[in-house]
């Protein structure tokens, strides 16, 4: 299997790599040790809260393991592994746009930051992420796969299913609005 | 660019993502098989869900998910899962990224239609960029055709395609789409005729110059014309990436959908090597035909259909000179420049042209100059074939 850097935050490969096929067992498992952490934080920055990147990655790679036999490399079970993630933060976040259609009692309780995340995240950190929860799903999928996966914009596209031209009108829109709220907060406190 | 506002967003990113550690982590296993067997319809899981939309059933997440995926198929040795109600005919991806074939398979599950030149039905949509299938449904999709190598986006299926109006069969189709062909690749082959470098090669042309642009690139390492052509016929404006060397490779990408996922494969394509420098077909006015001790030494200066109309081609070194031995029996209609003793269509050989070529830009005898006659050239990259008058070559 080969080795290759996608992003700065995956690479493949190294001292554990093999060169025999593994099972899916075998396989999954080692996919699972060396990037649950890296799925667990992207999904987090998709979806808030950790608890439901947890399950959104748990559940990607049980997705992973079914198609296991037809994955030829690391390198594809890694983009079907960061699809599957961003898919299933996707639909989280569709379904608690149903929720609060529908508003229950408990559903901020239960989309709320927990209060020891707000505690250690510095203010400035908070107001760009407050502004990237406000921002359209694709846009603020484009925006965390580029500035914190650092995909290039062809990784991104082929992770969402997108074109690279939607990638980049993605990016750029996503961009502007982050930075408008931002400037704006920064006008108020003048 | 706001370089700011990216910095923030990769520190505010940073800080999100350090929140979570392998001490904050759930205790976790990877699922195995054990987890994942039992009734397909119900899929048992080990792991707790806490969800946070108690209205929904885990299992229903955990079926969004599967319903997404797609199974690869990609090898004869898999088979679809007849069981697995929830996933979608695969798509005729090679068998591995790394081992391309040259006989990729075709999917045979929904009927394909193919545009066919003058159809009054074609089925392209002049639309923005196609969305392709949002999970991979096995690597990106490798095409490996008459030595032609273009790798596309995930999803992207890849089939035989029409003929070309050129007549040319060899043709291959790739797509996000299988109702359609987004990219077309043709390749001309010793049996058969040689291309014409500013026709478009797929669809039928309705007018003499329908080229909207013109410019020259390069594709691995290889000089390639690239045009787009207005809309004509039953055909949507489109460009084409032609490799004029033998072999001739054309790209051809209706313009409307996929517009930047087709120009990003066609720039990193891989291409046959070039038999030889010439190009396989050419027309053009001689400049020059004089004789060395190798052969005749022949300058022509290239004649192509530009956007306007401009004749010779603007902003590139447009004549090139080639040579062509001494025993070549090659021939050509001196009666064209009115040569004194020539039939027409008589054939002479070139060094009669010779002559002609020393009489310089205005002879004073009634011939006309050397540059006076339009020339079609057939070549196989490094030797001619064809040196004729354009009359005797009608539509060349």
């Amino acid at each position: 299997m080969g080795t290759a850097m996608v992003g700065r935050r995956w690479s493949l490969g190294g001292a554990d790599a093999v060169d025999e096929p593994l099972d899916a067992d075998s396989g999954v498992e080692r996919l699972f040790r060396a990037h649950r952490l890296a799925m667990v934080r992207l999904a987090r920055l998709l979806v808030d809260d950790r608890e439901t990147a947890e399950d959104v990655v748990q559940d990607a790679f049980g997705a992973l393991h079914r198609r296991w036999a037809a994955l030829a490399s690391d390198d594809a079970a890694l983009g079907y592994l960061r699809t599957s993630v961003v898919n299933g933060s996707r639909s989280v976040l569709r379904r608690r746009r149903t929720v609060r259609r529908h508003p229950q009692p408990a559903a901020d309780a239960l989309t709320a930051e927990p209060a020891d995340g707000r505690v250690l995240l510095a203010e400035e950190h908070r107001d760009v992420l407050a502004a990237l929860r406000a921002l359209p799903t694709r846009q603020r999928e484009v925006i965390v796969l580029r500035y914190w996966a650092e995909l290039p914009e062809a990784q991104i596209a082929a992770t969402l299913g997108i074109s690279v031209g939607a990638v980049k009108s993605s990016a750029s829109r996503g961009r502007d609005a982050i930075a408008a709220v931002l400037n704006s907060e920064q006008r108020g406190q003048q | 660019m706001n370089r700011e506002t990216e910095h923030r967003l990769r520190a505010a990113f940073e800080a999100k993502a350090a929140q979570v550690t392998p001490a904050t982590l759930s205790p976790g296993h990877p699922p195995t098989d054990q987890d994942l067997s039992g009734d397909q319809g119900r899929r048992k899981l080990t792991f707790q869900h806490r969800w946070v939309a108690p209205l929904l059933a885990a299992a229903a997440v955990v079926t969004v998910v599967a319903g997404g995926a797609v199974i690869a198929g990609t090898s004869t040795a898999h088979h679809l899962n007849p069981a697995d109600a929830t996933t979608t005919p695969s798509t005729s991806a090679p068998a591995s990224p790394q081992t391309p074939t040259t006989s990729p398979t075709h999917k045979a599950t929904e009927p394909v239609v193919h545009p066919t030149p003058g159809s009054t039905s074609h089925p392209v949509p002049l639309t923005s960029d196609v969305v392709p299938p949002s999970l991979p449904r096995h690597g990106p999709t490798v095409v490996d055709f008459a030595g032609v190598g273009v790798t596309l986006p995930v999803g992207w299926s890849q089939f035989p395609g029409p003929a070309s109006a050129a007549g040319i069969t060899n043709t291959w189709c790739a797509s996000s789409d299988d109702t359609r062909c987004d990219l077309y690749i043709v390749r001309a082959g010793a049996d058969t005729a040689a291309l014409i470098i500013d026709d478009a090669v797929v669809g039928q042309r309705c007018g003499d110059n329908s080229v909207t642009a013109y410019s020259q690139r390069s594709i691995a390492g290889q000089s390639v014309e690239y045009r787009t052509f207005r809309a004509g016929c039953a055909v949507p404006a489109g460009e084409q990436w032609f490799v004029p060397t033998n072999p001739q490779i054309v790209f051809w990408h209706p313009l409307g959908v996929n517009d930047a996922i087709v120009e990003q494969a066609v720039a990193g394509a891989t291409l046959p090597a070039a038999l030889g420098p010439l190009p396989a077909r050419d027309r053009g006015f001689l400049q020059s035909v004089t004789r060395g001790s190798d052969g005749y030494h022949v300058t022509m200066q290239r004649e192509v259909d530009l956007p306007s109309g401009a004749i010779p081609e603007p902003g590139r070194q447009s004549t090139y000179s080639f040579v062509v031995p001494l025993n070549n029996s090659l021939q050509t209609s001196c009666s064209e420049w009115k040569i004194p003793g020539y039939q027409p269509f008589q054939h002479c050989d070139l060094s009669v042209l010779v002559t002609q070529s020393a009489k310089g830009a205005h002879p004073t005898d009634g011939t006309l100059a050397i540059n006076s006659v339009q020339m079609v050239l057939w070549s196989d990259g490094k030797t001619i074939g064809v040196l004729q008058t354009r009359d005797t070559f009608p539509g060349g």
